[in-house]
């Protein structure tokens, strides 16, 4: 990881490729095989916040897009198209992934939740009510893939250090800059969820 | 009235500085109040008292016009409303309204006046206040220049007030009971046995009534609202994924499109759809000013179908390579192309001929704006009418652009302002809404959404100002004896105005923003602005010109404090000649503890820059690791009047410290073969989580005035921390971005 580290020198870049199913097997495929696929659209059956979506679209199609422009589920947001920023970030199977760096055909059989099926106004998840004690938000644009990223890591690490939280968090870009509130925002919904087991 | 809106046209300027001289407009034409745009299609059961509040008999609707960039102005706008209607956050709603020139901007013009904050003569506040009558007159509705608080302080209250008394009015008609025996409470006026009498209830009744204007506001010692921490109206919807954005909007039918634009922002010579036509869910394709659009059923198919189109582009009309651009700024340091002698105390060049001089150059480069939500814009053109769904700062003039293409009025062009992901000045430009008027008028009827990929928004994007400071100062018996500084820059006004067909009078106030305004009594003080002829298009940048000049008066001010072997703050606080700037320094220097003992390669550096009428000292603490520079903790004092809610003006405090430091870390847009290099954030990054300081804010409520604070905490920032890690290193930094010379952890 440390060498891995000094070649990207960008430790947000080496947590995702540490992640296999974000980034390097992802962008490894896409450029390999994405010219194989063009065009050939197929019926798909993706399963989204517990609901059962068939959809016919190109297999390499982001899932990003598919939730967005095909199943309406537009609190998934697309902000730089190539992992950068995180503010498309869903969860895959309660992993927290890129949806712009995953196809369509990826995700089938996979259970996807989004920001909207993480919680809603009127029964808010842990993370979300913490934002909300923060106000954390100001334009809010990342602010989904933010909070899908905390909920990721505090379902894996209900104590997490600052330094677990900047490796987990430096991916998803805030150009706002809210990022104290977002630590102040992670420690308070750690503390919350650790309240509730 | 033809004459006067031609006057009125030519010495329009926005985003700086003045107007012509010889301005002189009828006092009734100044005075007479714009119409209520409220009052088309008003039911009539409802009441509207001014074009800030709607009353029916179920909903009470705030009129918040100045656009949510993020920045939490529709509840800033509806707490001011709400604290003299007395009114609780969740009793109404609120909308963006429609363009209208009664929501001209009171605020913006008088601080682009070219007057020092403290100037109080009469030229000074003559100037203020015909510019200011110079907007009214324009219906200037923009949202900007860190105005929206000043604009609305005392407006909206006004606004909350009268309907308040106006309600009092109708329950007084309906209760028999004296206006004086009324109280207001929760949506309600209260009778003097308990009765309430709900706002919404007495809607009808008001609506008859003409609106009462003599009304008191509440003393402060009375507010409910304002100075304490609110919830943002917008909060839950930001953190549960339910806000719709402009680029989340779908309607019936529309169709998607994408555009691929000549990145050295020039026509095109030709293109070859043959590969696109025949791919996926395409619909059109069509030649758009400068480029190319697809139109097709999902956006990303739009976005690969674009990919796949081959364009022919023109050359750019400025320098192809960044080693030109920069020889134009160097260029400029010239007697031909001074735009203006701002401030000149004392003799400069007898003190500078005198003594042993201390010279310095500084370069700020171009940098992009890039809020995270792209660019987007839905249109749909009809015979009778366009409809248009894009967050935009300045509403009418999006109506007026679009109009010109589709050959409707401006009064045809439907406006539906949305929140922002951000804008950073992004949104001041018309690019995105032209070119979605365009594709949505070649297919009538049709609802087009035109989004752009992050590659092309970065293409496209009118950066910051390009620009380079040279110093010359003589320091004396450990003081600073004369500061000279001259800076070239190309000018983000000017730039933005040409593209609106406006040109700018005068010099550009941008240029030395922050710089010629520094509250300093340096004995001999000159500060100097060079015009740089445009080189690439340029526009506002969050804080504008103070971003680098307040960069350069502070950084070189710093060199010259360093060489007096002076103490950076004491010197700074000894030359202070502006009580409130002063405040806001002594703030800093208690909040961060200025004096205590510093760990071995930890360096802290300061800054005080006033920009917008606000002035804010920030210290920056760093170390200096083996891996490179570590920001650990950052202070902030800004002064502004009054702070309206507490908990949103430290996150705002915060968040311009992080775009500050972010970009002077590691950002730049720089042009090769005619083109921006960068086009995403991988090469464009700003800060991440892991590099951000703990950042500690302090307002002060010491001014006359109520002031934004938007943008001035931007200018110090960046000076601060190259203050810093010279402190650290020895090592002084002059030219942004600094990852250049340094890294950081």
């Amino acid at each position: 990881m440390g060498g891995m580290c000094k070649i990207l020198n960008r430790p947000d870049t080496a947590v995702q490729i540490l992640d296999p199913r974000s980034i390097l097997y992802f962008t490894a495929r896409s450029i390999f095989f994405r010219n194989l696929h063009k065009k050939r659209a197929r019926a798909m059956r993706l399963t989204v916040n517990g609901t059962v979506h068939d959809v016919d679209v190109e297999p390499e199609m982001p899932l990003l897009w598919v939730l967005r422009d095909e199943l309406a589920t537009t609190g998934v947001k697309y902000g730089c198209g190539i992992a950068q920023c995180g503010a498309c970030t869903v969860h895959l199977d309660g992993q927290a992934v890129r949806s712009c760096q995953i196809w369509a055909e990826d995700a089938e059989g996979g259970e996807v939740t989004t920001i909207e099926g993480l919680g809603t106004p009127d029964a808010l998840h842990a993370v979300q009510a913490a934002w909300i004690a923060h106000q954390v938000a100001q334009c809010g644009y990342c602010q989904s893939g933010q909070i899908m990223q905390a909920a990721a890591l505090l379902a894996e690490n209900d104590s997490p250090s600052d330094r677990d939280i900047d490796d987990a968090l430096s991916g998803n870009l805030c150009r706002c800059g809210t990022y104290p509130r977002i630590r102040a925002a992670v420690k308070t919904a750690a503390q919350s969820l650790r309240g509730k087991t | 009235m033809s004459r006067l809106r031609k006057i009125a046209r030519r010495s329009f300027l926005f985003g700086s500085v003045a107007i012509a001289g010889g301005v002189a407009f009828g006092a009734y034409m100044v005075r007479k109040p714009h119409d209520n745009p409220l009052m088309d299609g008003l039911a009539a059961e409802e009441a509207t008292f001014n074009p800030w509040v709607k009353i029916s008999g179920d909903t009470i609707t705030l009129i918040t016009p100045h656009t949510d960039l993020g920045q939490g102005a529709a509840s800033m706008q509806a707490a001011l409303i709400a604290e003299e209607m007395d009114l609780e956050f969740g009793q109404f709603d609120t909308e963006f309204g429609a363009p209208s020139a009664a929501y001209f901007n009171t605020a913006i013009a008088q601080d682009g006046a070219p007057f020092l904050t403290t100037d109080d003569s009469l030229t000074a506040n003559l100037a203020r206040g015909a510019m200011g009558s110079l907007i009214k007159l324009l219906g200037m509705q923009v949202t900007g220049g860190s105005s929206s608080v000043p604009d609305s302080f005392d407006k909206l209250r006004q606004a909350g007030a009268i309907a308040r008394e106006t309600l009092k009015r109708a329950a007084a008609q309906q209760s028999g009971i004296a206006v004086s025996a009324l109280k207001t409470q929760n949506g309600a006026v209260i009778l003097p046995d308990g009765t309430r009498l709900a706002y919404t209830d007495l809607a009808a009744l008001a609506a008859t009534i003409e609106p009462v204007q003599d009304v008191t506001l509440r003393d402060p010692s009375e507010w409910r609202l304002i100075g304490k921490p609110m919830q943002r109206l917008d909060i839950v919807a930001k953190s549960t994924g339910t806000l719709p954005y402009g680029i989340d909007l779908k309607l019936d039918g529309m169709a998607h499109a994408a555009v691929k634009l000549n990145p050295r922002r020039a026509p095109m010579n030709g293109f070859d759809g043959s590969v696109a036509k025949d791919m996926r869910g395409v619909l059109r394709i069509l030649p758009v000013t400068n480029g190319v659009a697809v139109i097709a059923d999902n956006t990303w198919r739009a976005f690969q179908a674009v990919d796949a189109v081959d364009c022919d582009w023109g050359e750019a009309s400025y320098p192809a390579e960044m080693e030109a651009h920069w020889a134009g700024v160097e260029a400029s340091f010239s007697p031909d192309r001074l735009d203006k002698e701002w401030r000149h105390d004392g003799d400069v060049p007898a003190v500078l001929a005198a003594g042993e001089a201390i010279e310095a150059e500084y370069r700020a480069p171009y940098l992009a704006h890039q809020p995270l939500e792209p660019l987007s814009a839905v249109v749909r053109v009809t015979e009778e009418k366009v409809e248009v769904w894009v967050a935009h700062q300045i509403p009418r003039f999006v109506q007026s652009q679009v109009a010109r293409i589709t050959g409707h009025t401006d009064d045809q062009v439907i406006l539906h302002n949305q929140y922002a992901g951000g804008s950073f000045g992004h949104r001041l430009e018309f690019e995105n809404v032209k070119l979605a008027a365009e594709i949505a008028n070649q297919m009538r009827g049709t609802p087009v959404k035109l989004t752009f990929s992050r590659e092309q928004d970065f293409a496209q994007d009118f950066g910051r100002h390009i620009s380079a400071a040279r110093g010359h100062g003589v320091v004396r018996n450990g003081k600073v004896e004369a500061l000279d500084l001259h800076i070239a820059s190309t000018s983000a006004s000017r730039s933005q105005m040409g593209r609106i067909g406006q040109s700018l009078p005068g010099p550009d106030a941008q240029i030395p923003a922050g710089a010629w305004n520094a509250p300093y009594d340096v004995p001999n003080f000159r500060v100097s602005a060079y015009a740089v002829p445009e080189l690439a298009p340029v526009s506002s940048w969050r804080s504008v010109g103070a971003s680098s000049a307040g960069f350069y008066i502070e950084s070189f001010l710093d060199e010259l404090i360093h060489a007096a072997g002076a103490d950076p703050m004491a010197e700074r606080l000894r030359l202070c000649n502006y009580d409130l700037a002063r405040k806001v320094l002594e703030a800093v220097a208690e909040l961060s503890d200025w004096g205590r003992a510093q760990g071995p390669n930890e360096g802290r550096g300061v800054a005080l820059v006033e920009s917008f009428g606000v002035p804010v000292a920030e210290v920056v603490d760093v170390t200096a690791t083996e891996d490179g520079i570590r920001i650990d903790k950052v202070y902030v004092a800004a002064e502004v009047g009054k702070v309206v809610d507490p908990v949103n003006f430290e996150n705002h405090v915060q968040g311009a410290v992080v775009w500050a430091l972010g970009h002077a870390m590691n950002c730049e847009l720089t042009y090769s073969d005619g083109m921006a290099e960068q086009r995403n954030f991988d090469s464009h990054t700003g800060m991440r989580l892991y590099q951000c300081p703990e950042i500690l804010v302090r307002g002060l409520e010491n001014g006359p005035k109520v002031r934004g604070i938007g943008e001035p905490p931007v200018p110090p920032a960046a000076a601060a921390l190259a203050n810093a890690i010279f402190a650290a290193t020895g090592q002084r930094l002059r030219e942004m971005p600094f990852d250049k010379f340094v890294d950081f952890v």
